[in-house]
């Protein structure tokens, strides 16, 4: 049996496979069917300080090879979270990341420090770059990145992550998050795209523009996983974007990614993402590779060294 | 095929719990969507579902022409069975246009003793060579319609259990929404299918519910929105 125990931010992940925040809403329902020690970590759908009811139907169309979504950000805020919700996550057998975002620093630096200490919170995201909201939840400067993260950084010991977008500068942004005491990023969010209703002629979304995930946006992922990590030799990389089968979780470490995120797929077929650990020791077993850890950016490296 | 529709039985190779009238299950073909697609079962029995699919979009279309033995992905069944969100002590006529017939006939199967008429409508007389022979209102034959037909079977104190599309679950839910128990089973693009994505969350008179977990079916009261 390959090792597949990743150690970054520092904690211990059993296996580097996270469930990204979204669809996996906050875990409690897969919880019911699946048994979640077969993930290396659960990051929660993004809590607000005040309940979100999201955006109106239609939030979900397909798209080719993936979905446009634009759920909005639908929570049930920050006490409810805590008095709710919490005291179930706290129980999973797995990382407990917590998914985190306001409308400016001040606010997340609150939900922050509220979550700081509790019991259950491994570590937080800050998402910073929802497709599906509008104005200030969204930090698309490295100055706005900047002032989230230590707003947040500094209410708050927990490991924490930046979720920034596959859009825009998303390397300067990078950049900005770890300088200001981000332990990692997590990347790429859901890009913002756009389908139309043939026969109406206008958007089939309420809200026009939406999310793609989904495979479609695998090699976008992998290619700003890929030069992150060039860019960024010693971060800590959750990479999330289409990844849903062993290939894709093999390919996007090799891309440089820690830990590796999976959210359509948990949509598609949930069965599966639970199957990727065992799909993944057998990989790797079937190529003599001890260790999960060696394919970690190995495409910096001139590739994956068999034994 | 008939009318449009077609018909589909699948035959189910692993042991998935038998759906109840109202539930419905996830569907997905190797060639796509890459989402699966929920549809309401018609009838269920051990090991094979049947479904009524109107053929109007890429992956119904794939479903109703598919060759025999085509693997089909299933997941499910997936939200609350009708009976569980109705009253016990009440009688219903079931109102039902199109495809949205399918669920309203498994409830009829499953609780013959709780009906006290069927109000189903389509447009093409073709569809009734796919169904059981429920007395049919067909558009294009008398310009009755669904709603039509409820008019003349529904009474006071009885209850109506209503599926179609939107257009006539809205003129139904202004006509009996005062009603003690109209309820309206009601459809949007499903995520995940158990619950968690918020995908097909909607707004109800007691907050953000569920169609995948707490519905399909609402009372009327609680979507005033829809009248």
């Amino acid at each position: 049996m390959a090792a597949l125990t990743t150690c970054c931010l520092g904690l211990e992940f059993r296996n580097p496979i996270v469930l990204a925040s979204g669809p996996a809403g906050f875990g409690v329902e897969l919880a019911e069917t699946f048994d979640l020690a077969k993930v290396g970590a659960l990051t929660t759908k993004t809590v607000t300080l005040e309940p979100r009811a999201g955006n109106p139907q239609p939030r979900l169309v397909d798209a080719p090879c993936g979905v446009l979504n634009s759920i909005g950000l639908q929570n049930p805020g920050c006490e409810a979270f805590r008095k709710e919700l919490l005291p179930q996550i706290r129980a999973f057998p797995t990382k407990r990341i917590v998914s985190v975002a306001g409308r400016g620093p001040e606010e997340v630096k609150t939900i922050a420090g509220r979550l700081s200490g509790e019991p259950g919170v491994d570590a937080l995201e800050v998402n910073l770059s929802c497709p599906n909201v509008r104005g200030e939840t969204v930090a698309d400067s490295p100055r706005s990145v900047r002032a989230f993260v230590r707003a947040v950084r500094s209410s708050t010991a927990l490991p924490l992550l930046a979720k920034l977008p596959g859009e825009g500068n998303y390397l300067a942004l990078v950049e900005a998050a770890l300088a200001a005491g981000a332990g990692g990023v997590a990347l790429i969010n859901a890009l913002r795209g756009l389908r139309i209703h043939t026969e109406t002629g206008r958007p089939w979304l309420d809200r026009q523009t939406g999310g793609l995930c989904g495979p479609a946006i695998l090699p976008i992922a992998l290619e700003r996983v890929f030069e992150a990590r060039k860019a960024f030799p010693d971060a800590v990389i959750v990479g999330t974007g289409g990844v849903g089968d062993v290939r894709g979780v093999v390919e996007m470490l090799c891309a440089g990614a820690n830990l590796v995120g999976v959210g359509f797929a948990v949509m598609v077929d949930p069965d599966s993402v639970f199957r990727l650990e065992e799909g993944l020791s057998e990989w790797l077993g079937t190529r003599g590779m001890e260790d999960v850890g060696a394919l970690c950016g190995a495409a910096h490296r001139g590739g994956i060294h068999v034994r | 095929m008939a009318g449009g529709y077609a018909r589909l039985t699948i035959c189910v190779d692993r042991v998935l719990e038998v759906p109840r009238p109202g539930q419905f299950v996830l569907l997905r073909l190797r060639e796509g969507p890459a989402l699966p697609r929920a549809f309401s079962v018609m009838a269920a029995g051990e090991g094979s579902l049947e479904f009524l699919l109107k053929l109007d979009g890429t992956l119904r279309e794939a479903l109703g022409r598919a060759a025999i033995g085509t693997e089909v992905m299933v997941r499910g069944p997936y939200g609350t069975p009708y009976a569980d969100r109705i009253p016990r002590d009440r009688s219903f006529v079931l109102a039902g246009g199109g495809s949205g017939m399918a669920p309203l006939l498994h409830f009829a199967t499953a609780y013959p003793q709780r009906i006290t008429g069927f109000a189903f409508g389509v447009r093409c007389r073709g569809v009734r060579e796919l169904l059981p022979d429920v007395g049919l209102a067909v558009e294009e034959e008398d310009g009755e319609t669904a709603q039509d037909r409820l008019q003349r079977r529904w009474r006071p104190g009885v209850g109506i259990l209503a599926c179609g599309p939107e257009p006539m679950l809205r003129g139904i839910a202004r006509r009996y929404g005062e009603e003690p128990a109209t309820y309206v089973s009601l459809e949007a693009r499903i995520g995940c299918g158990f619950g968690a994505c918020q995908g097909c969350s909607i707004e109800t008179s007691t907050g953000m519910q569920r169609i995948c977990r707490e519905g399909p079916l609402f009372a009327c009261s609680e979507v005033p929105w829809l009248r």
